[in-house]
């Protein structure tokens, strides 16, 4: 069956699959942070976090929330009251808000490095 | 009815509670997250609370989601009602390894 | 101005062995033509064994609802000249299929039942009409409108997974009695559409609206559908 995307099911869609990453995302960092109770294993961590493969990594995941959140705050929005009639204006706009986040955030995590 | 709306209040205490946790612990430089500053700061109440509220609303939002995606697209009366306590144990176990570690 | 289309319809044929395949048939049609009037004409001088639901042909029974390039949408109500030259017909996606272009409506029409579709007021009937204000009348006009062809539930993603979710249109057809004023059952209502697959599985998709042929906005009502539950604190059994 092929069925016409729009932007509300495109959003809906991507909302969804980001949020089955974040949640699986959540466990693995909960489960991690859980064991490291002494200062070694700790630091051992976040040296590793230094390497720039992990940083990339870490760009999507903000990437990712970053998307997860815009949508939650379209569809809150929405339950709240907004008219229903912009709604996909508040998509295409919640898109670009996210690009232009993630950018922003992007410069400061890569600072980190260099 | 109560644990939608949970959802909604958990996922907008989340969007605050997130834009917190990004600016300290990326963008503010590298002293905020070595070890010591950590542990100095998980000594706090007012830091324990923010992250135990924190921590239990990921958890909530996070698997509340979960939920209705196994309410969704699991078939079966079995598999549904095995994977409906999954989803309702593992945010138990996580809070519980979560809590270990803010109040230490 | 008249000019060739080619109708790819999927067609199925459950005495057939397979049963399912894509039919072309390459026909003239004028600039004022429906979708409707392609498919009628393919019964009538082309092929006789195709099956497709139709009655008023004017977008008021809301029989010949099927997926046009892949768009849930009435035929009737689709004018040839606004499509491409090629155009595949299918029928409503997630129902069963009984023959070529018509589906089993049954699990759609459940759906409508067990909102309570009628008017539920136990008090004494007035002399004569229950009167309504033209300001209380218009809270329900546009849900009024819905001529349950069926194209809003079969274009929601949520139904097409779980199919014990009401869908967009028993959901419209609930907002339809809980905001009439001259309706007293409120508490059934609400019981009815907040369990575990009812309002809450919403989650404003939007395909509901993008497809219904009257333009109703579906989502919004059903977006008061939930503003309505929570403000009545309702609980339904939810987990």
């Amino acid at each position: 069956m092929r069925y016409r995307w729009h932007i509300g099911s495109l959003a809906w869609l991507v909302h969804r699959i980001t949020g089955v990453l974040l949640a699986l995302y959540l466990i693995a960092h909960i489960f991690v942070l859980s064991h490291l109770k002494d200062p070694s294993s700790y630091n051992q961590i976040m040296n590793m976090m230094k390497n720039p493969v992990i940083k990339i990594g870490e760009l999507m995941l903000f990437a990712v929330v970053l998307i997860h959140v815009f949508a939650g705050i379209r569809i809150t929005m929405l339950e709240i009251g907004f008219s229903t009639k912009y709604h996909k204006q508040m998509a295409y706009f919640s898109a670009f808000a996210v690009c232009l986040i993630w950018l922003i955030g992007a410069f400061y995590f890569l600072k980190e490095v260099f | 009815m109560w644990s939608w709306l949970f959802h909604r209040i958990t996922g907008v205490i989340l969007v605050a509670g997130l834009l917190y946790h990004f600016i300290f612990m990326h963008f503010m430089g590298h002293d905020n997250y070595s070890y010591e500053a950590v542990a100095q700061r998980l000594k706090e109440p007012s830091w324990q609370f923010f992250n135990i509220i924190f921590l239990l609303s990921a958890l909530y939002h996070g698997f509340y989601g979960l939920n209705g995606l196994v309410s969704e697209y699991i078939k079966g009366n079995y598999w549904k009602r095995f994977m409906k306590y999954v989803v309702f144990i593992i945010p138990i176990v996580l809070a519980f390894f979560g809590m270990k570690i803010v109040i230490f | 101005m008249s000019k060739f289309y080619t109708f790819r319809i999927k067609r199925y044929l459950p005495d057939q062995n397979p049963p399912t395949r894509w039919d072309e048939f390459r026909i003239k049609l004028n600039s004022m033509e429906r979708v409707l009037d392609g498919l009628v004409k393919i019964k009538e001088n082309i092929d006789g064994t195709l099956t497709f639901r139709k009655s008023c042909a004017h977008g008021v029974c809301g029989s010949c609802a099927m997926n046009i390039n892949g768009k849930n949408r009435l035929a009737c109500q689709t004018l040839v000249k606004d499509l491409p030259e090629i155009i595949e017909i299918e029928p409503l996606p997630s129902l069963p299929v009984i023959k070529d272009l018509v589906v089993d409506m049954t699990l759609f029409f459940e759906k409508n039942d067990k909102v309570l579709p009628y008017l539920i007021n136990d008090e004494p009937p007035p002399e004569r009409e229950r009167i309504q204000s033209p300001e209380e009348q218009h809270r329900i006009l546009e849900s009024i409108t819905c001529i349950m062809c069926g194209s809003c539930t079969t274009s929601c993603p949520v139904f097409w997974a779980d199919k014990q979710y009401l869908g967009p249109s028993a959901l419209l057809k609930s907002y339809r009695f809980l905001f009439d004023t001259r309706d007293r059952a409120t508490e059934e209502r609400l019981q009815a559409i907040t369990g575990e697959h009812g309002v809450w599985r919403c989650h404003s998709i939007f395909n509901c609206v993008e497809v219904c042929p009257k333009e109703i906005d579906i989502t919004n009502h059903i977006l008061k559908l939930k503003r309505l539950a929570v403000k009545k604190g309702f609980r339904g059994g939810e987990r």
